[in-house]
């Protein structure tokens, strides 16, 4: 069976999920040979400031050089391939090779070697820099790619840019910032839980504990899905999507008249000590996030108030980040409420996660029968419609997966 | 800063009492009595499992995974028990072991005790161990002591966990 025969307008086939020569291909075309979101700019927060990642599975640096330019190169020295940073973030002068001593600039010029004279003319240092990956932001946001060639960063992400810049606006006047992670692994393929991120038929359903124990912003908007009509998700094209919950915080600039949930009145007492009316109503606005999860396939989410990170180790391994941020600079009450509000839901021992956690390995563990069963994904074709150009369909439909297969089928035609 | 506990101790009972209580804590948990864990607590108590080990030195302006109040702890076990939480379908199954007893020096009049912790949690055929380091802060004022803070800091706290969805 080819790739297009597995990949069916509405369904695809379970080997997806399963197969792991199809992973191997995933990681050759998807992530290494197109862009991957890789850091945020606030996690590179001075000259001197790294930070490593993968790209697929193959280890990164990325740095800001002393001159403040974000370089990618390949984690492995040009000598013996020996990982020159262990270190998951941190501010560096340079970067020694703890093998041989090969030492590197943050700009990846390598500055020197020991006991050069071992290799006469044989070694140009200029020729040995650590290999250079290409990267490019938008909005704060660094992507990189391992294939020289690729497009334009701002062409892979299109329709999808204004969106971010949407999400952007939930730090208010204040550059929104990384400030914590919750690192989760489950059994189970990287699709699961990318597909996920537009899934709002699973909230009703998997997250019906937090709906009953929780009072809050997040609770309410969940409770409301399968009721709201207004509501939507929106395919982007490239594999991009967005999944719309409350459409009354898409643009957390536009006039708002909505009152102060009263689970924030403390903290709007808190505030107004400090700080004026109109900018406490916007900080209130931005502190449970946007209104919406935006999907940029492969491997990053600006999913309401956080981003979610997925790093594929295996077919049925993978690791998931859920970054928290908030406000450089803003005020501490804030940001201490948006991270009390991360820890309740998000993250392994969130009220929340957790059950999605479960669901995801329940899906690995049932796709494991059914040989030559299919896993559907006609929810939504009988009222999807196009809207300048674009699918879009009810918010618990599956118009975002489908963006997304469209997109895996493109660029893995002809992998095997 | 650690106390000599090789010096003569004035307050030898307060420690045995302290011991006894995360004995007894440990029990409780492992037999998933929830309630009755619940009632260890002051009102003001805080449960906290930061998502760092750095985290464990401010917990309140960092991201932990778990930063339970009173409330959140209540809402917390009402979905342990509730039978509707996902995780709980199967529940975890934990054998946990503490040691390493050593009374922390304070300037509150709160009793400070640090402890290890080695716990096995048993789910679907899968067994995990878990390590960590762990604080109690309590109040001795009343007939029982009573928990003011708990902060479970695992030695992996800076990677990526499975999941947890017990209460450490």
């Amino acid at each position: 069976m080819t790739v297009t025969e597995k990949v069916l307008h509405d369904r695809f086939h379970t080997s997806l999920y399963t197969d792991a020569k199809i992973f191997e291909a995933e990681i050759a075309r998807i992530f290494e040979n197109g862009w991957v979101w890789v850091a945020h700019d606030s996690e590179l927060p001075g000259n001197g400031s790294f930070k490593t990642t993968v790209i697929g599975r193959q280890p990164v640096i990325v740095t800001r050089n002393q001159a403040g330019e974000v370089n990618v190169m390949l984690n492995r020295c040009r000598h013996r391939a020996a990982a020159v940073c262990e270190l998951e973030t941190g501010k560096a002068a340079r970067f020694m090779c703890p093998y041989h001593g090969w030492t590197y600039g943050l700009d990846g010029r390598l500055l020197a070697v020991p006991y050069d004279e071992g290799y006469g003319d044989n070694l140009k240092k200029e020729d040995f820099p650590l290999y250079p990956v290409r990267a490019e932001s938008y909005a704060g946001l660094w992507f990189a790619s391992l294939n020289p060639d690729v497009e334009p960063l701002i062409d892979f992400l299109g329709e999808a840019a204004p969106w971010i810049d949407l999400f952007m606006k939930q730090s208010v006047d204040w550059p929104l910032e990384v400030i914590g992670s919750h690192k989760f692994e489950f059994d189970g393929n990287w699709k699961v839980p990318f597909e996920n991120t537009t899934d709002g038929y699973h909230l009703p359903v998997v997250h019906n504990s937090y709906l009953r124990f929780m009072e809050s912003e997040t609770a309410d908007r969940l409770g409301q899905v399968m009721r709201d009509e207004s509501i939507y998700c929106r395919a982007l094209g490239n594999g991009h999507s967005v999944g719309v919950f409350d459409t009354s915080a898409v643009d957390l600039s536009a006039a708002h008249s909505g009152e102060t949930p009263s689970h924030y009145k403390e903290l709007e007492a808190e505030l107004l000590q400090t700080m004026p009316p109109d900018v406490v109503a916007r900080v209130l606005r931005g502190v449970g996030g946007v209104g919406f999860n935006l999907n940029l396939f492969p491997n990053i989410a600006l999913s309401g108030a956080f981003f979610r990170e997925l790093r594929p180790i295996a077919v049925d391994k993978t690791e998931v980040r859920h970054v928290a941020l908030g406000m450089k600079g803003g005020p501490a009450s804030a940001n201490r409420a948006r991270m009390r509000i991360h820890e309740q839901f998000q993250g392994p021992a969130g009220l929340g996660s957790s059950d999605d956690r479960e669901a995801w390995e329940r899906v690995a563990r049932g796709a494991k029968s059914g040989r030559d069963a299919w896993v559907m994904l006609n929810r939504g074709l009988n009222r999807e419609h196009l809207i300048d150009g674009r699918l879009v369909s009810h918010a618990t439909d599956e118009t975002g997966m489908r963006e997304l297969y469209v997109r895996w089928k493109k660029v893995m035609t002809d992998a095997y | 800063m650690l106390t000599d506990t090789r010096a003569p101790s004035t307050s030898m009972n307060d420690f045995d009492r302290c011991v006894a209580f995360l004995m007894n804590e440990a029990l409780i948990l492992d037999r998933q009595d929830y309630s009755a864990w619940l009632s260890l607590w002051r009102g003001d108590g805080l449960y906290i499992v930061p998502a760092t080990r750095d985290a464990a030195a401010d917990p309140f302006n960092s991201l932990n995974y778990i930063y339970d109040d009173e409330d959140m702890r209540h809402r917390r076990v009402r979905r342990l028990q509730s039978g509707t939480a996902l995780v709980t379908t199967p529940s975890t199954h934990t054998v946990r072991s503490l040691s390493r007893f050593v009374q922390l020096n304070s300037d509150d009049s709160l009793y400070h005790l640090s402890s290890s912790l080695l716990l096995l949690a048993s789910r679907r055929s899968v067994q995990r161990m878990m390590a960590a380091d762990v604080e109690h802060v309590f109040d001795l004022a009343g007939p029982a002591p009573l928990m003011v803070r708990k902060t479970v800091t695992l030695i992996n706290a800076d990677e990526a966990q499975t999941d947890i969805s017990f209460i450490l």
